[in-house]
């Protein structure tokens, strides 16, 4: 078990008037648990404003969590102060989804991946130098591109860079954070694939967190799919897509467009929107939109539980 | 097909920019029939944009230009006519959705405004009449609420403002309706429930869509045509059976096997290797050829034509003419 999330809370305050007074909260994620094992990894899945990013940033403390447990390798990194947690990131870190918002774009790529070295204290001059050759190489960039800066690359290209950043520290876990959802689908398969080799090669473990459901079952040997803050269904790849428990989960793998004209599946389509973070409904957050809704979803909140082999759904049904 | 509502013939559109010229169109013909749903796919840059753009005259003059070609609207050719006249048809006979709803809504005025706008332009009716329609055209797109006329964009969700802009651009019940990827800023439950609408507008009114796309998925389910596009040129033609069951082009049989597809299991993805090329440095020869794994000397010199591989089924690529005769000695 490399990482362990335990009710996991992150609220943003909503503050308004002159004075910026606090008016409201929003629960962002809201008792959000699971675990991730060394060398798999983890799919999180959601819609817009599900929290499912909120998540991924919580647990490098780049938002600080409002309550619950973080272990990683058995250690608490709330318990951490800001400095021990600045030096745990070597071993956690984060793909980000805007490849041209993440990298600086005054420094050149060299730059760019030497920092992380330096500021973990890795190596000497010559050797950063020889370690960013050697990250270049992994990624599939070449060693002239060193010295170029951010603009001078493709969309896929400055992802290998992120890519590259990620890796500098050789990290135990990357928060993959959308990786590929602002790549064209021609270069989102080059990066997929990228990523599973480096999977392989370093026995990395990844948090995969996207809106895809497609490139999610891709790269995912679990996956959690969220829905307002709430994580609503966890199982392995295939259990998961073959057998959903949860009616979102169900409504959304039936969403999907699917590219073959001759795949004929019921789709469900649900009505209305997504509710307000501020404002979610009582009981179930889903109860508004589910088909199969109860008189006890609009009162309780089922409990997020393993309903056998590790298939965990929060559902009253 | 019975009748041609649009008709782009051999378009040529050029950026001319400090960099030299950029043709972002290149040769571009397609058809839409009436009560057809046609899709036009490709990545990014690919040239899907501007040419829908093209057809509604959107396309600021300069750096751009229609140098060559035609775009035929129920007879009548858009590139030739003056702007007054285009006016007149752009939004009444022709109308477009965009991606964005947020930027392609006027934040200043209510929805009952923009709405009213539209009928109040085009035809001599009174201020309630035109408010009576737009209530009428927002309950086709699934929004009955009473106050809604009322409302700022602001104010609605993202799956709502993409119903709004439908309702608008289907006000005056439009021959054709062009709709640049109109749900690729939604989550895939809304995006579901717009498709759905979109369907059932076209089969209602008969309303023809050019749905202009990069994703797969979605084009396999709305579209019964599709045209798909790479660096400026048609690349491959053909119904959306064929499409999918038999891919000719190299380059549309690399983009299917790219995505991953949900009923796949994990394997490794095929990729497309390289990138597309540099508008300001188009390959001379077939411009995929830098790409493509079929690749022959003849394909980097000379460029090929858009030919039919089949009855209805068109494809750039000089491998066809091999494949046939492979295809004529193992029958």
């Amino acid at each position: 078990m490399l990482l362990q999330v335990h009710n996991l809370r992150k609220t943003f305050p909503i503050r308004g008037g002159l004075l910026g007074k606090k008016t409201g909260e929003i629960t962002a994620v809201d008792d959000v648990s699971f675990y991730v094992k060394k060398g798999e990894t983890l799919g999180l899945v959601g819609e817009s404003g599900c929290g499912k990013s909120t998540t991924g940033r919580a647990i490098l403390r780049l938002h600080e969590p409002t309550s619950g447990q973080i272990e990683f390798e058995g250690k608490s990194l709330l318990a951490l102060s800001e400095e021990e947690m600045r030096k745990a990131r070597r071993d956690l870190q984060m793909v980000f989804q805007d490849p041209f918002a993440s990298l600086n774009p005054r420094q050149k790529v060299m730059d760019i991946l030497e920092e992380p070295l330096i500021v973990h204290g890795m190596g000497n001059g010559k050797e950063r130098k020889e370690q960013v050759q050697e990250l270049l190489h992994l990624v599939g960039l070449n060693q002239s591109h060193a010295m170029r800066y951010p603009h001078q690359f493709s969309g896929g290209q400055r992802q290998r860079i992120g890519i590259a950043r990620a890796l500098s520290t050789k990290p135990k876990l990357i928060v993959a954070d959308e990786p590929v959802s602002a790549l064209d689908v021609s270069i989102q398969s080059q990066v997929l694939n990228l990523m599973a080799d480096l999977q392989e090669k370093f026995e990395l473990t990844y948090l995969f967190i996207a809106h895809d459901l497609s490139v999610v079952k891709h790269i995912s040997d679990r996956v959690g799919v969220m829905y307002l803050g709430r994580l609503v269904e966890l199982a392995d790849r295939d259990e998961l897509y073959e057998r959903p428990l949860h009616p979102y989960t169900q409504a959304l793998l039936s969403a999907v467009p699917v590219p073959d004209p001759d795949f004929q599946k019921q789709r469900i389509i649900l009505s209305g929107d997504v509710p307000s973070p501020a404002n979610p409904p009582k009981g179930c957050a889903f109860h508004p939109r589910c088909p199969h809704v109860m008189d006890i979803c609009k009162e309780v909140r089922p409990e997020f539980a393993d309903q056998g082999g590790g298939h965990f759904s929060a559902c009253h049904l | 097909m019975t009748q041609t509502v649009l008709e782009i013939a051999e378009l040529q559109l050029h950026f001319f920019t400090d960099r030299g010229v950029v043709k972002a169109v290149d040769g571009v013909s397609l058809e839409v029939g009436r009560g057809e749903v046609v899709g036009l796919v490709g990545e990014s840059g690919c040239g899907k944009s501007v040419t829908s753009l093209a057809i509604m005259g959107l396309i600021p003059q300069p750096p751009g230009e229609v140098v060559a070609g035609s775009i035929q609207f129920e007879g009548v050719d858009l590139t030739k006519i003056s702007q007054k006249e285009l006016r007149k048809i752009r939004g009444d006979q022709v109308a477009m959705i965009f991606q964005e709803p947020m930027t392609s809504l006027n934040p200043l005025f209510t929805v009952g405004n923009q709405l009213m706008e539209v009928v109040r332009i085009h035809r001599k009716v009174s201020k309630s009449e035109a408010r009576k329609q737009a209530l009428k055209m927002l309950q086709q797109v699934g929004i009955s609420r009473e106050g809604i006329l009322d409302d700022y964009p602001h104010q609605l969700s993202g799956g709502m403002r993409q119903r709004v802009m439908i309702a608008m651009a289907m006000m005056l019940n439009p021959k054709l309706l062009i709709a640049d990827e109109p749900t690729t800023a939604l989550d895939v439950t809304i995006q579901a429930q717009i498709l759905d609408l979109m369907k059932n507008l076209n089969k209602e009114f008969g309303t023809s869509i050019l749905f202009i796309t990069h994703d797969l998925g979605v084009v396999a389910e709305m579209c019964d045509r599709i045209v798909v596009m790479y660096a400026g040129q048609v690349v491959e033609q053909t119904d959306r059976f064929r499409l999918f069951r038999n891919p000719k082009h190299p380059y549309t049989q690399g983009l299917m096997n790219s995505i991953p597809k949900i009923e796949d299991k994990r394997e490794r993805l095929y990729s497309i290797p390289g990138q597309v090329p540099n508008p300001h440095q188009m390959p001379k020869g077939c411009r995929f050829a830098p790409r493509c794994e079929y690749v022959m000397d003849i394909c980097r010199v000379n460029s090929p034509d858009l030919l039919a591989v089949e009855e209805g089924h068109l494809s750039r690529c000089f491998l066809h003419q091999e494949v046939k005769e492979v295809a004529a000695t193992s029958t």
